[in-house]
């Protein structure tokens, strides 16, 4: 990765901690190192981690830190506040690390990796590579009853952290805190790495100190020689309320400043990832005076996520999940190149390569769903097919896509019988199975976004005064004009604004715009 | 896109010989069509009446004129019907109802006004009044909305929220974390449970054109000691001589049912013999039915002697139907005011309290209206326990049924949980929406409250 970096074109790397902004007019000018370089810039992002005024804690032990050892960085967040930036205090904790040599891997359960690997991208069509397990164990009575007996020492329980934790992470002191009646829990020993001995007790983040992590670990069932190479911590950074930045990730308040990550009250890396990737692709689309790239919550779980952050602000570290995902019948990882690859083509972010690849696929799927709608087969021939699988006999002639709509039939089964001209990929496979099998589904989601992106596309970009809109309620007129929504739809999912707002809204609207006409 | 057909009874509450109902969208003259015979069986005509019959199938609601009217030079500037309907307010909801299972939405308050202005009629000023009556009016409606949801029906949906929320939770713990090693759903068991809430549902959607009170009328004793004027109310709210009346206490020795329509509600009406203690043993007889009448009853209208002092026995009374809904009636105001207004509602302090002079009809029409308020506001619910009386509730149960309905096919045809899923989540948002809830985070909630997830 970090060659593909260093070999972009027109990219520079540096490297050094940065410890102010400049600022001019509401307008990012560039950034100032530690060393007292300072680099001029157009546009800035944000994207400090659990880096900023990070402070680790291991049981009484409180120190000034960033994550694995580095140091956190104070200077800067006292700047930002200096800029007006409201920063709050966030919270998560990390396992220990222990060496792999150190364990018993017969006492635990074997957790191999998937035998067909899906890869991530959609240039790689196989991934043939030998995998390393991942080693299950559980802990037991004796495991909680060390740590209950130590619950004072823990810095969660101390009342020395002030910052809001995740719900998504919970430490272990706080798994047998809150879920006293349940009697084990699961935990994962994963590789750190292909090159590497340290392994990651996944499931076990404490703020226990490091004497007791050691001896609880240690009761587990395959940890009982467990050596720590590092051990585990909470760590606490800050961070803003993303209500404060527009969709594109820009700050409000300052110009051409662009914040990514658990900068913006996320937690996890997809999260912070994904963010990252916005937010690079539109400091860059407004320096060049183009319209901002924003997937809204039907196009991406991307679009679920920056909505959410943006819209309800980030009270609690923010974890994308399914559950949050309206549409996600139509947001589907087999269908992702499909949904994405065009808006990037757009915005220059895809090579013709991997355009030519969507082309193909796309045009494989609509070839093959033709097929299946358009060949029938009767019931002479199909019959005994259908019995194999004690599926029900038809009595006419009907179609495969018909046939491919029963449960108990799957693609592959029915290709075994009637093959099309070229074979298909996996991922072209499963969007032509998915998009057959639950096509009533599919289109009733599909309607509901109609009517979604309808609200969407009613533009609220001008500055509506909304303290003057009587008809409005009061707490309604608080939140939007904090959010200042780009769009009615993103207005009506403001907590604390009803549909009778809305619709106030609209009149307004329609109003404002009969007015300018006179 | 398409946008939604909206119905509303457009004319307000009240006596009056017709009530219209209106209908805008582009659906319009369809979803006239599903509800609408016309006599002749001719097609309806843009702008010309139709005289025919509201039909839910076989079954007659009533007798109608029907107009469509093509867009855009309409109110809304969409198609736009209307049927002129007979008032009562019954009629006039069960042909809503019609219309909205048969693909309708019930407009919002200001919403043909709205529509009206969005699509370019109406001047700024009226905009401004709009704007004001949307909050203002949504706000009263939502309001009133749960005060009509009695306390059983709340109760009864609440339970099936926790129920849904509860199948919801379980199920999101299976789609979000795959790698713990969690029960998986007996799909028989879940099938049982949603079956269970769909039929609850089921229940309290029938009620919405046929409660009990609806149809077998609110059943209203009239209590009071002998001679206070009982027969004689009875009778001038009847307008015609049934019950005997005579000089002498205690004539009255059997009680009688008759059945008046008020506001379009059935209302029976229970003549019972005077209260008190006597060795008459055929009085006593009387007596003893009288209190099981009351027991039975949903509403006591109790006669009081307005012209002489409140007495032991007015007090007894009062004791036996305190847990009652009543309506108390200073009567015989005519002859004299011993009783002052205050000393009864002293007595009967959760009770509306009338004047009446029964044989110069004084009080008369304030005793139909507490009664018609009783039944059509939020008494009703707790008079007739679980019966849905809002329209826009009826709507959403509706469509929480129909979810899920989809959701058990779902389960049926073996689908995946991940399709069960939106279906059930459907209807948990729908009743989330009657009881005034936002209910949306509440599954991500509850299954960190739970579940011991998370690495």
């Amino acid at each position: 990765m970090k060659k593909t970096l260093e070999n972009q074109e027109n990219l520079w790397l540096k490297q050094g901690e940065a410890v102010d902004i400049i600022v001019e007019d509401n307008k990012v000018k560039g950034v100032v190192l530690k060393t007292g370089a300072v680099y001029k810039a157009k546009a800035v992002i944000i994207a400090t981690g659990t880096f900023l005024r990070g402070r680790i804690f291991i049981g009484d032990r409180v120190f000034e830190a960033g994550p694995n050892g580095l140091s956190s960085t104070v200077e800067l967040s006292d700047n930002l506040k200096k800029k007006g930036m409201k920063l709050q205090r966030f919270k998560t904790g990390t396992p220990a690390r222990a060496l792999g040599k150190s364990l018993d891997y017969n006492k635990m359960e074997e957790q191999k990796g998937d035998s067909d690997i899906v890869p991530f991208s959609f240039m790689t069509d196989k991934i043939e590579r030998d995998q390393v397990s991942c080693w299950l164990s559980y802990t037991n009575e004796r495991t909680h009853e060390i740590i209950r007996n130590n619950f004072e020492k823990s810095a969660l329980f101390g009342g020395q952290i002030e910052g809001v934790g995740t719900r998504y992470c919970p430490s272990i002191e706080d798994k047998v805190k809150r879920f006293a009646d349940k009697e084990r829990h699961q935990l994962f020993i994963e590789p750190e790495g292909l090159y590497t001995d340290e392994v990651y007790i996944q499931g076990m983040s404490t703020s226990l100190p490091e004497d007791v992590q050691q001896e609880f670990y240690k009761t587990i069932d395959g940890l009982e020689n467990l050596e720590i190479v590092r051990p585990a911590y909470a760590i606490e950074y800050d961070c803003i309320d993303a209500g404060y930045l527009n969709l594109n990730l820009e700050y409000k308040e300052i110009e051409n400043l662009f914040c990514a990550g658990q900068f913006n009250g996320s937690s996890g890396y997809e999260e912070a990832a994904a963010q990252g990737l916005m937010a690079g692709i539109n400091a860059s689309l407004k320096l060049d005076g183009k319209e901002p790239f924003i997937l809204d919550r039907s196009e991406g779980y991307i679009g679920v996520l920056i909505d959410d952050l943006v819209t309800k602000g980030s009270l609690e570290p923010y974890r994308i999940m399914t559950s949050r995902v309206e549409y996600r019948l139509l947001l589907r990882q087999d269908n992702a190149d499909l949904r994405l690859t065009e808006k990037g083509h757009e915005i220059g972010l895809v090579t013709e390569e991997r355009y030519e690849r969507f082309k193909k696929k796309k045009e494989a799927v609509l070839r093959e769903t033709d097929r299946l709608l358009k060949t029938t087969v009767g019931p002479g021939e199909i019959n005994p097919v259908l019995m194999d699988k004690d599926s029900s006999k038809v009595i006419n002639r009907i179609s495969l896509a018909e046939l491919l709509k029963r449960p108990e039939i799957s693609y592959d089964y029915l290709i075994g019988y009637y093959p099309p001209k070229e074979p298909l990929t996996r991922d072209e496979k499963d969007t032509v199975e998915v998009n057959i099998k639950y096509e009533g589904y599919i289109q009733k989601q599909q309607s509901q976004i109609e009517r979604f992106k309808k609200l969407e596309g009613i533009s609220l970009s001008e500055e509506i005064p909304y303290e003057e809109i009587k008809g409005i309620r009061i707490e309604a007129r608080q939140k939007l004009n904090k959010v200042k929504p780009l769009s009615i739809g993103q207005a009506s999912r403001i907590s604390g604004v009803s549909p009778a707002d809305i619709n106030v809204l609209l009149v307004y609207l329609e109003k404002r715009k009969r007015e300018k006409n006179r | 896109m398409k946008e939604n057909t909206i119905v509303a009874i457009a004319t307000p509450r009240g006596e009056a010989g017709i009530g219209v109902i209106r209908i805008s969208g582009p659906d319009a003259k369809s979803l006239l069509q599903s509800v609408f015979e016309p006599k002749n069986k001719k097609e309806v005509e843009n702008r010309r009446f139709t005289y025919g019959y509201i039909k839910d199938g076989d079954s007659l609601i009533d007798e109608v004129m029907a107009v469509f009217m093509k867009g855009p030079n309409t109110y809304t500037r969409e198609d736009v019907c209307e049927i002129q309907a007979h008032s009562s307010h019954v009629t006039l909801k069960k042909i809503i109802s019609l219309l909205i299972e048969k693909g309708g939405s019930l407009a919002e308050p200001g919403e043909f006004t709205k529509r009206a202005f969005l699509k370019g009629r109406l001047d700024l000023p009226q905009a401004e009044a709009l704007m004001d009556l949307i909050s203002s009016k949504t706000e009263l409606a939502h309001k009133q909305a749960l005060k009509q949801l009695g306390g059983f029906t709340s109760h009864k949906l609440n339970e099936a929220l926790e129920s849904l929320k509860e199948v919801l939770v379980q199920i999101a713990v299976l789609i979000e974390y795959p790698e713990e090693d969690l029960e998986d759903i007996n799909k028989e068991e879940l099938k049982e449970k949603i079956s269970l809430i769909k039929e609850e549902i089921k229940d309290l959607i029938d009620t919405f054109s046929s409660g009990r009170i609806l149809r077998e009328g609110l059943r209203v004793s009239i209590l009071g000691k002998p001679n206070v004027g009982k027969s004689s109310l009875l009778n001038a709210l009847l307008k015609e001589e049934r019950a005997i009346v005579t000089e002498t206490p205690g004539t009255t020795r059997d009680t009688i049912e008759e059945l008046l329509d008020i506001e379009g509600i059935p209302v029976r009406i229970m003549d019972t013999a005077g209260i008190r203690e006597t060795k008459n043993p055929v009085e006593k007889e009387g007596v003893k039915r009288a209190k099981e009448k009351i027991q039975e009853s949903d509403l006591v209208v109790l006669l009081l002697d307005g012209s002489v002092e409140i007495e032991k026995e007015d007090r007894e009374i009062s004791e036996l139907i305190k847990d009652k809904k009543s309506i108390i009636l200073l009567n015989k105001r005519d002859l004299g005011k011993a009783v002052n207004i205050e000393e009864a509602k002293l007595l009967f302090p959760d009770s509306p309290v009338i004047e009446t002079s029964i044989t110069e009809s004084m009080g008369l029409k304030e005793l139909l209206e507490e009664i018609g308020l009783m039944v059509e506001r939020e008494d009703a619910e707790s008079l007739e326990k679980a019966v849905i009386t809002n329209i826009r509730h009826y709507e959403l149960l509706k469509k929480a049924m129909d979810s899920l309905e989809d959701s058990l096919k779902a389960i049926k045809d073996n689908q995946p949980l991940d399709i069960v899923e939106i279906d059930i989540k459907e209807g948990f948002l729908r009743i989330g929406e009657i009881l005034g809830r936002t209910v949306k985070e509440d599954i991500l909630k509850e299954i960190f409250e739970r579940f011991c997830l998370g690495k």
